[in-house]
């Protein structure tokens, strides 16, 4: 086996190399070392020899008082620029001024703190010559500070100079432990890089090898077992060699820089452009030289895991782009991995005993173990173990990778087309009730998703307009009402989109039914109207006993049950604010949200069952405000709210009764102890004497009529339990992936989403 | 040199191959005929290591069967198993490697094979350039590139026009004549009865028939009589022994039997001054088939 493991790897690596790509790829590689090593050399060669491209940048300088002419001209001394002064404070055109050159005007006052400077350019000035005019221009300051208030440059020190601050840490002793530290995370990244190249390569291997089916006449040569060695190593070999060539050819770039420098720099050249090398040799000791070594002996192995466990996971594939994902699943699992060691290896912390166990796991020790060794954390024995554990684990994942992987490239053939044929018509229209629930739990899921995300992204977009449109306005309106403006917006638009999304979806045969059953209703228009006037009074008596028997349950409870949560954040001190507060909490609830929850989502959700949807529509209205306190009785008034439009067939009544409940809340805080909270209250309360007196006739009149449906509706729950699986097919609403992200991402919301929002503002 | 012995595998609760058992001498042919699942290429995925049979005993030189011993069988599965990526030549060396071939020893043969089959100008072209023919000769070419002892050929004649099939049938005998051992299955019948000595029926996974081919012949007492003429079918239709009559063209008939018996029976019932041709023949393989495996096999 060994003879044929190592034919295959040659092979393979043979025609990874001989590859035309490959070769592009590594004149590419020399190309850029050597250009980038030697191009400041190179052009600095140029320069001493007066050889240049393009012109040479030209400052013009305005300077009456000579504030900065001299310290300019001292400062850049050596560079390639030329400075010349102006006599005359000139205005300048578009057209009068070249590309390549910079006029500076100073402006010299007798306060020394107002000087100021007035840089003229045609396309924008460099950091570098900006700073250069920053330093000059505040030294020309100090200057005159120093005379004015008869203080030496010494005592000017003393003001500016920063305190020093030693930081000693008694746990660890490194001395250099910060900036390894940061060395190291740079050196993490090159690692995933490295993991993404082998990944996607072992990943695009095998899927392609599985999908020519040319595995079934590989695996008859050789073993699973010794095709995965093959495989792995080949690769691995592969990306070795590319990374030898890369290290030769910076060698060479280098070799080429100190040639450079050794012909054509002349002693009085500035050394900058030359690599300086002793910052980094000054850094490398002891740990460092076994931080390599430790690093390049887990990276190696870490890599062989999870090159396995990618060949296992492309092998359970069917095509290449599945593999592909799963190449960015493990990266992101290794990237999570590495954030998570940030957290519990830092030069600021002595290592727990946590620290030492996750330092043993496979994968995980590749990120934790050197960085350890690095900052001076490690110990031998802790290091000895998660060695041997990491490989003791290579050998395993080995013996058990080759039978999950025989498993999975073989898969296409055998078990699922058996499957599928002892698949009876029964177990098939079981599937397609899955398929049809499950998109309904994608429907619902996804909008519910839109939701929360343009709820919460939304007002953070638009709060960037908040000051521009002040200065549109010139100020006329006032910073809180813009922000309240766009909040309503936002508010309209996370309402909106996904009342859109859902309506996307909602059977538009059934819809064709509803406009012929509409145009005989339009004829009774005017009794429809009158018969929602009707609802809406007979609800709200329902809606205030819901609304004072929950408030005493949650106040005995210790709970405090407010209906506002943006109180806080209302302005109500102005008549324009007064009014946007009244919109925001009574008119623009009542027009979009029963958009979305009765007007789309109880339309795409009636056809699945009357009582679904009215539970689906109510669970959404108390999910939509986003507050534990509220959706208790969010909930149960969106019961009520939706039996009232399937009854009356569109949203007017309830959108009428949302306006009701949520306006008389916002008038009574908007009226707070005037007499008008008691006019309002007065007839806040005639209407609910209204609506029980028609509840009472209601009732009446339809007594007889309620029977005869009852009995009806006998009839016909005993036909629908015959006909259908009953509740059980709901179940695969939750068989959809979105759906359940939804559902985790409104309970976490629903109880974090007030604190947030208390904390962000 | 090829002994199977009671080979059972079974996909979940359905059993795919069941207590078949059969025996390939150095030099002879087998043909396995099968209706399609029947099981066939399950066996042969047995026979090299690809699937682990669940019981059953399949030794090769009265050795079981291991990743060397795979290096003296060659083996041509029933999907083409080709990387369309890559060149028939890569494509070769690559499989070679997997033989423990060097890439010298493929070149050679694969030059070799390449003339033999006339299509020497698809060596650097890519297998997805190739039609459905070529590529079966190029799968064909891979089995035997190692000289192998033991071919196993799946299916080694679909896809191919009638001249290839001649083509692939006179190497399959000449290989034959140099000692190799063969194992092949196919659908087409002609085939099977022109190069096999030896045959093995199977359905549902089970032995339907196992042995000489000569020999079942010989034991199948069922013959056909053709018959051209204008003649009163509804009469020998009555006879007993005749099972049944089939119109093929106007005045042209072919008359199962039951056995040589009936063959003077029938005779006697025929106008003489009518007929025009009447001849016996013996039961083709097609017919012991369909009479065997009780389904029309044609793809």
């Amino acid at each position: 086996m060994k003879s044929k493991i190592i034919s295959v790897v040659k092979h393979t690596v043979e025609k990874n190399i001989r590859n035309k790509w490959f070769i592009v790829l590594n004149v590419l590689l020399l190309i850029v070392s050597i250009v980038a090593f030697n191009f400041n050399t190179v052009s600095n060669i140029l320069k001493n020899n007066n050889i240049s491209f393009g012109e040479k940048t030209e400052i013009i300088i305005y300077d009456e008082a000579n504030l900065i002419y001299d310290n300019l001209t001292k400062m850049l001394e050596g560079q390639d620029i030329n400075l010349t002064r102006e006599e005359n404070l000139k205005e300048y055109s578009k057209d009068e001024l070249k590309n390549n050159q910079i006029v500076v005007q100073v402006k010299n006052t007798e306060k020394a703190e107002d000087i100021s400077a007035k840089v003229i350019s045609q396309e924008g000035v460099s950091a570098t010559y900006i700073n250069y005019i920053t330093e000059a221009l505040s030294k020309a300051k100090i200057d005159r500070l120093s005379k004015e208030y008869n203080l030496t440059l010494e005592d000017i020190n003393k003001f500016t100079k920063t305190p020093n601050i030693e930081r000693v840490m008694l746990s660890v002793d490194n001395k250099d432990a910060d900036a390894k530290y940061g060395m190291q995370t740079i050196f993490n990244y090159l690692i995933f890089f490295i993991l993404l190249l082998i990944l996607s390569k072992i990943a695009n291997d095998v899927s392609q090898e599985k999908i020519s089916k040319s595995i079934e006449y590989v695996l008859t040569s050789i073993s699973a077992k010794g095709y995965l060695i093959a495989k792995v190593l080949s690769i691995n070999l592969t990306f070795i060699i590319q990374f030898i060539f890369t290290v030769v050819y910076l060698l060479i770039g280098l070799f080429l820089n100190s040639v450079l420098n050794m012909y054509f720099v002349t002693p009085n050249m500035e050394l900058n452009a030359n690599i300086d090398l002793s910052v980094l040799t000054s850094m490398i000791d002891t740990n460092m030289v076994i931080y390599f070594l430790v690093t390049f002996v887990y990276l190696i192995f870490t890599i062989l895991i999870l090159s396995v466990i990618q060949a296992v996971l492309s092998s359970k594939t069917t095509n290449i782009s599945e593999a592909g994902n799963a190449t960015i699943l493990l990266v992101v699992i290794n990237l999570i991995v590495y954030i998570l060691s940030t957290f519990f290896v830092t030069p600021l912390k002595a290592p727990t005993a946590i620290t030492y166990i996750l330092s043993c796991i496979p994968i995980v020790s590749m990120y934790f173990v050197p960085t350890m060794i690095l900052i001076g954390q490690a110990n031998i024995i802790q290091v000895v173990i998660s060695t041997i554990i990491l490989i003791v684990s290579v050998v395993v994942i080995f013996k058990y990778g080759a039978i999950w992987f025989k498993n999975g490239v073989l898969d296409y053939s055998n078990k699922k087309k058996d499957k599928k044929q002892e698949e009876t018509i029964d177990t098939q229209k079981q599937e397609l009730i899955k398929r049809e629930y499950s998109k309904i739990g994608y429907v619902i899921g996804f909008s519910v998703l839109l939701f929360i995300v343009l709820q919460i992204g939304l007002p953070y977009i638009l709060s960037i307009f908040t000051s521009p449109i002040n200065n549109l306005f010139n100020g006329k309106i006032s910073l809180t009402n813009i922000s309240t403006i766009l909040r309503q917006i936002s508010f309209i638009l996370s309402l909106l989109v996904p009342a859109l999304f859902v309506y996307s979806y909602v059977d538009k045969k059934s819809e064709d039914n509803l406009k012929q059953k509409k145009q005989i209703e339009k004829l009774n228009k005017k009794i429809n109207i009158k018969e929602s006037i009707k609802y809406v009074l007979m609800a709200l008596p329902i809606v205030a006993i819901i609304q004072i028997v929950l408030s005493i349950i949650l106040e005995k409870l210790g709970l405090d049950y407010e209906i506002l949560n943006t109180v806080d954040i209302l302005n109500l001190n102005s008549n324009f604010g007064t009014i946007l507060a009244f919109i925001e909490i009574a008119v623009l609830p009542a027009i979009f949200e029963e958009l979305y929850v009765r007007g789309a989502m109880l339309k795409f959700t009636k056809k699945y069952g009357a009582k679904f949807a009215i539970i689906t529509t109510s669970l959404l209205f108390a999910i939509v405000h986003l507050n534990i306190s509220q959706s208790v009785f969010a909930f149960l008034m969106g019961i009520i709210l939706s039996i009232v439009t399937l009854k009356t067939g569109n949203i007017l009544a309830s959108s009428m009764i949302h306006l009701l409940n949520n306006g008389y809340a916002i008038l009574l805080m908007i009226f707070e102890n005037s007499s008008m909270s008691y006019v309002i209250n007065v007839i806040y309360l005639l209407l609910i004497i209204l609506g029980v007196l028609f509840i009472i006739i209601d009732f009446i009149k339809n007594k007889e009529k309620i029977k005869k449906i009852k009995n009806i509706n006998k009839k016909t729950k005993a036909k629908i339990t015959k006909n259908e699986t009953g509740i059980k097919k709901y179940r695969y609403i939750a068989y959809d992936y979105t759906f359940i992200l939804a559902c985790i991402l409104c309970t976490i919301l629903l109880f974090t989403m007030q604190r947030i929002i208390t904390i962000l503002s | 040199m090829l002994e199977v012995k009671n080979l059972v595998k079974k996909f979940g609760s359905k059993v795919a191959v069941n207590n078949i058992s059969f025996k390939v001498e150095k030099g002879k042919i087998l043909g396995v005929l099968g209706r399609n699942g029947a099981g066939k290429s399950t066996i042969f995925r047995m026979i090299l290591n690809i699937i682990k049979q669940d019981s059953g005993i399949i030794n090769y030189m009265d050795k079981e069967i291991t990743d060397i011993t795979t290096d003296e069988i060659g083996y041509l599965p029933e999907e083409g198993s080709l990387i369309l990526q890559y060149s028939v030549y890569e494509q070769c060396v690559y499989y070679g490697a997997l033989k423990s071939m060097s890439e010298e020893e493929v070149r050679e043969n694969l030059i070799k094979w390449l003339e033999r089959f006339n299509i020497t100008q698809y060596l650097n072209m890519k297998i997805k350039d190739l039609s459905k023919g070529n590529r079966q000769k190029i799968q064909f070419i891979i089995a035997i590139l190692h000289n192998p002892n033991l071919i196993i050929l799946d299916e080694p004649f679909s896809g191919l026009d009638p001249i290839s099939v001649d083509e692939l049938k006179n190497v399959i005998i000449e290989l034959k004549k140099e000692g190799k051992t063969i194992v092949f299955s196919s659908h087409r019948m002609d085939h099977v009865e022109m190069l096999c000595e030896d045959i093995l029926i199977i359905d549902s996974g089970k032995e339907i028939m196992y042995g000489n081919l000569n020999e079942i012949k010989k034991s199948y007492q069922k013959q056909n009589i053709s018959i051209t003429g204008n003649i009163d079918i509804e009469k020998i239709k009555n006879i007993n022994g005749v099972i049944e009559v089939t119109n093929i063209l106007e005045n042209n008939y072919n008359i199962k039997i039951e056995n040589n018996n009936v063959v003077q029976d029938v005779l006697n019932e025929i106008d003489k001054k009518e007929l025009l041709r009447f001849s016996v023949l013996d039961a083709s393989l097609n017919d012991i088939f369909i009479d065997k495996v009780g389904k029309s096999y044609e793809e």
